[in-house]
């Protein structure tokens, strides 16, 4: 009796990590799909002890390295629209890319919370606490910006507040 | 005219031009930076202030067109935020003013009018111009000065009223 | 009571003198009208007004900070100076000559060291990752900033504003204003 519940039990706990992962992968598949295409960059950044101590050898400044300390991935998408090819291959990957990112991303998980829309300008920011893991937040951005298309997210242990003291972080050290 | 006239006749204008500025740009800091830029203008200008029979018309001119220069060059865009979700999760020192939340309101609700409108209602209700004055500052007419000043405070209540839902009852 | 409906009329027209104004913000004030601000009893049509005539009062209060006339001054003296600089300038160019060479040498020296360590740890990849990454965050972290400006500011256009914008006359914003009053109280 106890063994065939302890194999009950133990479905369960697998059945449920292969939900949540599901549910994950959908932000990986989305990214892994476009990683290698040609005129996009992809960049998977999971920390480790080198890359975090190249970040904060960049930065200069030590709240922001702190702070970056506690996110845990990002990924970033971008691509560009080149100059002659706007009509062709990049210039279809840019917009096959920006209308599957809405479609694809599990974007009604999260909330957004800013919108901007002007001119060839179009960038939305979600926002997500996220249920697997306690505490940790999730950011989406999606961003087209005229010739140039931008979708990251984030994840860690770093709030909105947190997040946003980076840029004034980075500025004082004219990092831009 | 000199550095000291200067500080005479037209720094102790810098507090009203400040809030003229912070009204038509909506925001405390840039217009603290304006402000900055605008004075240094005046003083750049000085030999024209001192042909001037209304220095302080002359300033809240200046004052003006800087600061539409400055909205113009900003490119128009809409801007859709959930706000909520940031006032719980940003720091935010606005929060902790002593304003009560239907003063909060009123500044929301100022903040959306049109320039021309913001402009008028700085001018008539705050810094307290005549009409006359106000028509010679923005170099228009009595009438004209009336027909946006009529339609500011009405808009002001109907956006209260509507789209805040300012109602009696709920204070 | 008909003397306050004729000066409010007057006052949405944009006809009314500043001393009008002044009258009828004393009148608002002194509670004249029986205006409450206790919830739950009958309001005065007139607390929507009060509410922004202390709004219109506590807004005269609002004044740049202290630094502001010296930061002026100093950027109008910078204007006067601008001569004197590149005389200085010029000087500095012309003493310098065996220090900056010392320099450059220990420039040298420096930046073979650094490289050095430098390059032990990080791929060309790592250094592209890293790079990247920060920009990312930053921009992430620049549209949070930019929200938070914004609060209070902005909103969507609604239908109800649309009709106010399409009244073409005095007459007919004030009819949509008061009947909606009508409806409220």
């Amino acid at each position: 009796m106890k063994a065939k519940s302890i194999l009950i039990a133990f479905i369960a706990v697998l059945a449920t990590t292969i939900v949540l992962n599901a549910k994950d992968d959908r932000i990986t598949k989305f990214f892994e799909k476009y990683s290698n295409i040609e005129g996009v960059t992809y960049v998977n950044f999971t920390p480790s002890p080198a890359l975090m101590e190249g970040m904060e050898e960049k930065t200069q400044d030590k709240e922001a390295s702190d702070m970056m300390k506690n996110i845990s991935s990002v990924k970033i998408l971008t691509s560009k629209k080149r100059g002659e090819d706007k009509q062709n291959k990049s210039g279809k990957n840019f917009d096959n890319i920006y209308n599957d990112a809405l479609k694809s991303l599990p974007i009604d998980e999260f909330e957004k919370f800013l919108e901007v829309k002007e001119g060839k300008k179009d960038v939305k920011m979600l926002y997500k606490s996220s249920k697997e893991k306690a505490k940790a937040k999730e950011f989406l951005l999606i961003a087209k910006e005229g010739d140039d298309l931008s979708i990251i997210w984030v994840e860690g242990l770093v709030d909105l507040k947190d997040l946003g003291k980076l840029s004034k972080m980075m500025g004082n050290k004219g990092m831009k | 005219m000199e550095l000291e006239d200067f500080k005479i006749k037209v720094i102790p204008l810098k507090n009203k031009l400040f809030r003229i500025a912070k009204r038509l740009l909506n925001d405390y800091e840039l217009a603290e930076d304006a402000m900055q830029e605008i004075m240094i203008k005046l003083w750049e200008k000085r030999f024209e202030l001192d042909k001037h029979p209304n220095i302080e018309a002359f300033s809240v001119t200046v004052t003006k067109n800087y600061c539409i220069d400055i909205l113009r060059a900003k490119k128009v865009s809409t801007i859709e935020i959930n706000e909520e979700i940031l006032e719980n999760r940003m720091d935010n020192p606005d929060n902790s003013f002593e304003k009560s939340e239907l003063q909060m309101l009123v500044s929301k609700a100022i903040a959306y009018l049109p320039e021309m409108q913001r402009l008028v209602l700085q001018l008539r209700e705050i810094e307290g111009y005549s009409i006359e004055e106000i028509a010679f500052m923005l170099d228009t007419s009595i009438g004209n000065v009336r027909v946006i000043l009529s339609r500011a405070r009405l808009q002001l209540k109907s956006i209260l009223i509507n789209k805040y839902k300012f109602n009696y009852e709920r204070y | 009571m008909k003397d306050i409906k004729e000066i409010l009329d007057r006052f949405y027209k944009g006809e009314t003198t500043l001393e009008e104004e002044s009258k009828l913000r004393e009148l608002i004030n002194n509670n004249q009208l029986r205006i409450t601000e206790e919830k739950g009893t009958l309001p005065s049509e007139l607390f929507l007004e009060k509410q922004l005539f202390d709004f219109y009062e506590s807004e005269k209060e609002i004044e740049l900070g202290d630094d502001f006339d010296e930061k002026l001054f100093d950027k109008i003296s910078e204007k006067k100076v601008v001569k004197l600089n590149t005389k200085v300038k010029s000087l500095i160019y012309r003493v310098s000559g065996i220090a900056a060479v010392l320099l450059v040498a220990i420039g040298f020296y420096l930046i073979f060291n650094f490289k050095e360590n430098q390059s032990k740890e990080l791929t060309n990849e790592d250094k592209k990752t890293i790079e990247y990454t920060l920009d990312a965050l930053t921009m992430m972290s620049d549209y949070i900033n930019l929200a938070n400006e914004h609060i209070g500011k902005l909103s969507i256009i609604e239908e109800s504003f649309e009709k106010i914008h399409n009244a073409t006359n005095i007459e007919e914003y004030n009819d949509y204003i008061f009947n909606i009053l009508g409806e409220e109280s």
